[in-house]
């Protein structure tokens, strides 16, 4: 069967101030109808260029290499043009962003901006999207549906904010959501609330969705699988039980331990030494090396391929490699 | 009333604003029901010239006997009128410069600001002067265009700037994000957003486009005579105003007032139509 979304070879250069930009390398990953796949990293780390370059959201200065392609439902979005891209935003790729406070158009009803939603795709009287708007308010757990239909952004919470988000986001029915780190300004409750909504709308409406966050507690409830990103490259991807349970990549483990845990006790919560370079100097060989605590002779001057542990198990690190005489170097 | 009516009516400096523009535009509109005299009739050259500010005549009479008040009203029937259609031009130009060179790409944005550039390195009274020097009669109308097209050069600026940073916005993003054609995304999330600036600027605008029509008439070169027009009264003052103050006082009042209630308009509706605040 072949994939709803299959990106392949994803590379996105900017040319900045500081030099030339390599945000995202080579990243390759697939979603079924249906599924979720999480994004994991650290700031900086590529997630979000990822995602906005799916939607070609990027500005004029990012550089997406010919080589790359983004195949969605069959067509390859990286060739389509005004209408056609217009009319695969929103109505069949639908996004959630980060800060719903923000993401809300402060002069216009919460109303209006479900109803604009749909009239950027649809044929639809002003009746029919009102009552369909206050239908989608009300899925999305809104109380009081009907009379919340004329409030402004700014008289809503925010966890009430990010479910309009959600409800504009579901309202032409698309076959995949991205969430790009959905619960990331909101208290760790509203956090839970909205992860479950999100959850609950999956499997309802059988959307596909790409969970970009920095949390891996948030990946671990809702996703099939996880990537997890580093340097603009993607360094391990495995199922969710899979990469929890059995990490290959010292990063992947790195970030797990850095994980408050209720069953031990910890004096101290380790932390990765170092911060993320920046994406105009990555470090020669693995990027993660001079961070890396298992860190090999060869990991400063030769690139790691990704290696195939298991089927749907992949780590781009030089301890993956089984081959003979691998650890001579 | 609406809410936002309300609350920009709140503080005192924007009821006195509102009061003066309901008497000048009342003045302007009621003048000939009201007015006590024909602005333009010379009442008696013998026995009226220069006639000091009296029970008959409150404001006095100028060289040629004519009654002041009633110029004055006269008057601000036709400074209001090319200041208010002035600036609507004006404003409406800006704005379409203004989104064009906002929302057109680099090379058009460039363009247009290279260009608006250049107009706005101009003085504004020369290119004026120059404009209008190629017609020997200027009417109404023509004033309005003239002055309407030579004066969006800040607008276009200022809702070009407005635009930039409203894309930046994460609700542009999103709605880009949803697919929402260009027509929409203008009417719905870029003119609602920059509309606060826009109203303060043209509010703040006719102030403006008033002293500049009394400067032109002024020197001479705005709309003809024997049409009043308050540059034109303080013009024509110039060379009895050491003997009758009021020929000069009276119009530049005028201006003063008119000005003023229109800057602490605008004033009023910055505060009150700023989210921030």
């Amino acid at each position: 069967m072949t994939p709803l979304l299959d990106v392949r070879d994803l590379t996105v250069e900017f040319d900045t101030a500081d030099g030339h930009a390599l945000a995202v390398d080579r990243v390759s990953f697939h979603i079924a109808a249906g599924e979720t796949l999480g994004i994991v990293g650290e700031s900086g780390c590529g997630k979000t260029v990822t995602a906005l370059s799916i939607l070609r959201l990027l500005d004029d200065e990012a550089v997406t290499s010919p080589s790359s392609a983004i195949v969605f439902d069959g067509t390859d979005i990286r060739r389509l043009d005004g209408e056609a891209l217009r009319a695969v935003r929103g109505a069949k790729i639908a996004m959630v962003f980060q800060e719903p406070g923000t993401s809300l158009n402060p002069v216009l009803t919460i109303g209006s901006q479900i109803t604009e939603a749909l009239h950027a795709h649809r044929t639809i009287d002003t009746g029919a999207a009102r009552a369909r708007a206050i239908a989608l308010l009300d899925l999305v757990g809104i109380p009081d549906a009907a009379s919340r239909f004329t409030a402004y952004p700014h008289q809503l919470s925010g966890g009430m904010q990010q479910r309009v988000m959600i409800a504009m986001a579901l309202s032409c029915e698309p076959q995949l959501l991205i969430a790009d780190e959905p619960t990331t300004a909101l208290d760790v409750t509203i956090q839970a609330q909205i992860l479950e909504l999100l959850q609950a709308l999956k499997g309802r409406l059988g959307m596909a969705m790409l969970l970009i966050t920095h949390d891996l507690g948030v990946v671990a409830g809702s996703a099939d699988r996880v990537a997890v990103m580093y340097g603009g490259q993607i360094v391990e991807q495995a199922a969710t039980r899979e990469l929890f349970r059995n990490p290959q990549h010292p990063y992947t483990r790195a970030l797990l331990d850095a994980i408050p845990r209720l069953d031990v006790v910890t004096p101290r919560l380790p932390a990765i030494a170092g911060a993320v370079p920046p994406a105009t100097a990555w470090p020669a060989g693995c990027r993660f090396h001079p961070r890396c605590s298992q860190v090999l002779d060869r990991c400063s001057t030769d690139v790691p391929p990704t290696f195939v542990l298991a089927p749907s198990h992949f780590s781009r690190c030089w301890l993956a490699d089984t081959s003979p005489g691998s650890r001579d170097g | 009333m609406s809410p936002v009516v309300v609350r920009i009516l709140r503080t005192t400096r924007a009821q006195i604003a509102f009061g003066a523009i309901a008497v000048l535009t009342g003045g302007a509109v009621l003048a000939p029901l009201i007015a006590p005299y024909d602005p333009i009739a010379q009442l008696d050259l013998e026995n009226l010239r220069l006639a000091a500010p009296s029970m008959r005549h409150w404001l006095g009479t100028d060289d040629l006997s004519r009654d002041l008040l009633s110029r004055i009203m006269y008057g601000a029937r036709i400074s209001l009128a090319v200041a208010a259609l002035s600036v609507t031009l004006s404003v409406v130009c800006g704005t379409a410069v203004g989104l064009a060179a906002g929302l057109g790409g680099k090379t058009v944005d460039a363009l247009l600001m290279r260009l608006v550039d250049t107009a706005l390195s101009v003085p504004r009274l020369i290119l004026l002067i120059v404009v209008l020097a190629f017609w020997s009669q200027i009417s109404i109308p023509l004033l309005v265009v003239v002055l309407g097209l030579t004066s969006w050069f800040d607008t276009s600026r200022l809702v070009r700037a407005e635009v930039l940073s409203l894309r930046e916005r994460a609700f542009y993003q999103a709605a880009v994000a949803a697919g929402a054609p260009t027509a929409r995304m203008v009417r719905l999330h870029v003119l609602p957003n920059v509309a606060g600036p826009i109203i303060v600027a043209a509010t703040l605008g006719i102030g403006q486009m008033i002293l500049v029509e009394a400067g032109l008439s002024f020197l001479g070169i705005g709309i003809a005579r024997p049409t009043p027009s308050w540059g034109r009264m303080i013009a024509e003052s110039q060379e009895v105003m050491v003997n009758a103050w009021w020929t000069a006082a009276f119009p530049g009042c005028a201006i003063l007032v008119t000005v003023l209630a229109f800057s602490l308009l605008g004033d009023s509706l910055r505060d009150a139509l700023d989210p921030r605040a």
